[in-house]
């Protein structure tokens, strides 16, 4: 999604980090080294789910994980897509062990994934929706006997904090993050904002070399089994696909 | 009229419907059921009419009712095809399946064979096509609000029958058929969720009008301990006309296991919804996402005190989601026609999951036949 980039340095800079930084196409940089950016990794619900299953660990063992994305027809469904194979990588702790995927150009990307410890994976993401619509999104964890998921019962698209109805209008204007009122910032430039943040204080959540390298390895064997039409394996370390 | 009707072995995953919804429709009237008490609870036939008869075995109750007009073999997978094999030499011309006749494809082109000479009207259960829910979907899809489907998305996620409710269920030989290894990696043996739910891959057809190309399945850990038959899987295939489906048909939506066992019914969830058929048809301008058990009212009670859905399921009849079924069931016998879920149609959804069994036993993308015998 397209970010405000100026507004978010003004907001960094209003919070009180002086530091020098600046943005560069897939991060920013700072002190002279390249930081890449991935701010899905600040986002509440996805941090939330992450707490829960290795900090306090609710789940028994991970069995299958599952992600649904559908988003606005103007995003970039790789982009998506690498969000979406770093999201559960870093949710499950573990690193995907091969792939199976299909794609119907840039509009949808359907992969079967297993990790390295067994874990079933599925990754459905399609580029379909208006601009205007609220991206739809859902993660789910199941473990044994119990399971995690960024969704209620029953709630298909994403149920927001506040609604306004107004009786000459027939969709309500709706709002979820609180983070709104505090900076001006939207959701997605929150998400940012936070992450540069963090990559300014300790970079507690900022991607290794190694996860971006497992990242790059995974979207590769993805691009190979839609091309072959077979499962295929992630290469480890670095190679000639990134 | 209503048609002389019999229930044979009463142990499926949707008997109680029929046992409790048929007595009370117009178009059948049930004479006899015969039971199986090592594969289902007795507590199943607590709420039959006090005039139909419980019978030990099939044969006794044809011996007993040999003017029979309706058969609902409502048994364990593994009993379906002698049954109904036993009812056609018996000259039962109305025979009313649960949705796996059998994984054995020798055994269901013989099915097939048998029901086509003696002029019988046989229909799957696969009560989904008759669900509003998938009717409106499949509406949208035609009328084109999306564009052209490119791929399906959808879930047939449930809860797991306990082997002291239904033995059967969770038992390799009487559900799938036969005792086969899943797989290398897994200590599991074929006959479990997939097994369990095939509507996802009658309905990934229905909604393209078009055939299974190539599959490609994989299994997870068990979600509970000590079962025999796989309870997570994922599938992706290709139909012939391009779309994309993703099917997750796992039993990952968990239960408590509540002892004395009394029902299969409200107050043993685990996660609050016992059934979820989600779809999500991705288009070229767009998408359609539809919850198929949506309605429901929710409650915290005895005895877990967790909250949980209760699905409201069809009125009237009391046979829930497989009332439209019957009521297409008993129209076709009053024409003699052919079903439109009848064996030819579904032998493509039984090969389609055989197909997903291959895929997790080799690890390889499978394609499926151009033809089957009967196949239309």
């Amino acid at each position: 999604m397209t970010v405000n980039k100026a507004l978010i340095k003004e907001s960094v800079e209003q919070a009180g980090f002086a530091a020098s930084w600046d943005f560069t196409e897939n991060g920013i940089r700072l002190d002279g080294k390249e930081y890449e950016l991935t701010p899905w990794r600040f986002h509440l619900r996805l941090a939330e789910i992450r707490k829960l299953a290795l900090d306090q660990q609710v789940l028994r063992k991970n069995c299958s994980y599952k992600s649904q994305i559908v988003t606005h027809c103007s995003e970039n469904i790789s982009d998506v897509l690498y969000a979406e194979v770093d999201v559960c990588q870093w949710l499950l702790d573990d690193k995907i062990k091969y792939v199976y995927g299909f794609s119907h150009g840039d509009k949808t990307i359907s992969v079967m994934a297993k990790t390295q410890s067994g874990i079933l994976c599925q990754l459905e993401i399609a580029a379909t929706l208006n601009d205007q619509t609220t991206p739809i999104t859902r993660h789910e964890i199941v473990g044994k006997e119990d399971m995690i998921c960024d969704r209620s019962i029953n709630e298909q698209v994403p149920v927001e904090a506040v609604y306004a109805f107004r009786d000459d209008e027939k969709y309500p204007e709706a709002m979820t993050d609180t983070n709104l009122f505090t900076l001006g910032l939207a959701v997605e430039e929150n998400q940012v904002f936070d992450n540069v943040i963090d990559l300014l204080i300790h970079r507690k959540n900022a991607v290794s070399e190694q996860e971006k390298t497992q990242n790059h390895n995974v979207i590769c064997a993805i691009r190979e089994s839609i091309r072959s039409g077979k499962r295929v394996y992630v290469k480890e370390g670095v190679n000639d696909g990134i | 009229m209503a048609y002389k009707t019999a229930i044979f072995s009463s142990t499926s995953v949707h008997a109680a419907q029929y046992l409790k919804g048929i007595p009370a429709h117009e178009k059948y009237d049930l004479v006899a059921v015969s039971f199986v008490p090592e594969d289902r609870s007795a507590t199943i036939l607590e709420t039959l009419p006090a005039d139909v008869k419980v019978y030990a075995s099939d044969r006794e109750l044809l011996d007993a009712h040999p003017d029979l007009d309706v058969a609902i073999l409502a048994g364990g997978n593994y009993q379906t095809y002698d049954q109904f094999m036993l009812c056609a030499e018996r000259g039962i011309k109305n025979i009313f399946l649960m949705k796996i006749p059998t994984f054995n494809m020798e055994h269901y082109t013989e099915m097939q064979r048998v029901a086509e000479e003696k002029g019988i009207v046989v229909q799957i259960e696969l009560e989904m096509r008759f669900d509003s829910t998938v009717r409106r979907v499949k509406q949208m899809i035609d009328e084109g609000k999306i564009g052209k489907v490119l791929s399906i998305q959808m879930t047939n996620t449930t809860v797991c029958l306990q082997p002291d409710l239904a033995a059967w269920v969770t038992d390799p030989a009487k559900s799938y058929g036969e005792r086969i290894k899943l797989c290398e990696e897994l200590d599991l043996y074929r006959g479990g969720c997939m097994t369990d739910h095939p509507h996802c891959f009658d309905l990934a057809r229905h909604f393209t009008g078009s055939e299974f190309d190539t599959v490609y399945a994989d299994a997870s850990e068990n979600f509970r301990d000590g079962r025999e038959v796989e309870e997570g899987v994922f599938v992706l295939a290709k139909i012939k006309n391009g779309v994309t489906v993703s099917i997750d048909p796992s039993y990952s939506r968990h239960e408590y296991y509540l002892s004395p066992r009394v029902s299969a019914g409200p107050g043993w969830e685990g996660y609050p919804k016992r059934v979820e058929v989600n779809l999500a048809v991705i288009g070229e301008t767009g998408c359609i996402l539809a919850d198929c058990f949506h309605s429901g009212v929710y409650h915290t009670g005895l005895p877990n005190h967790t909250f949980a859905v209760q699905y409201i399921g069809s009125a009237g009849s009391g046979t829930g989601h497989c009332a439209p079924a019957l009521d297409s069931f008993a129209l076709c016998i009053e024409n003699r026609s052919l079903p439109t879920i009848n064996l030819s149609l579904h032998r493509k959804n039984i090969e389609a999951i055989n197909a997903c069994y291959e895929s997790i036993a080799t690890g390889n993308v499978v394609k499926l036949p151009e033809t089957s015998p009967f196949s239309k």
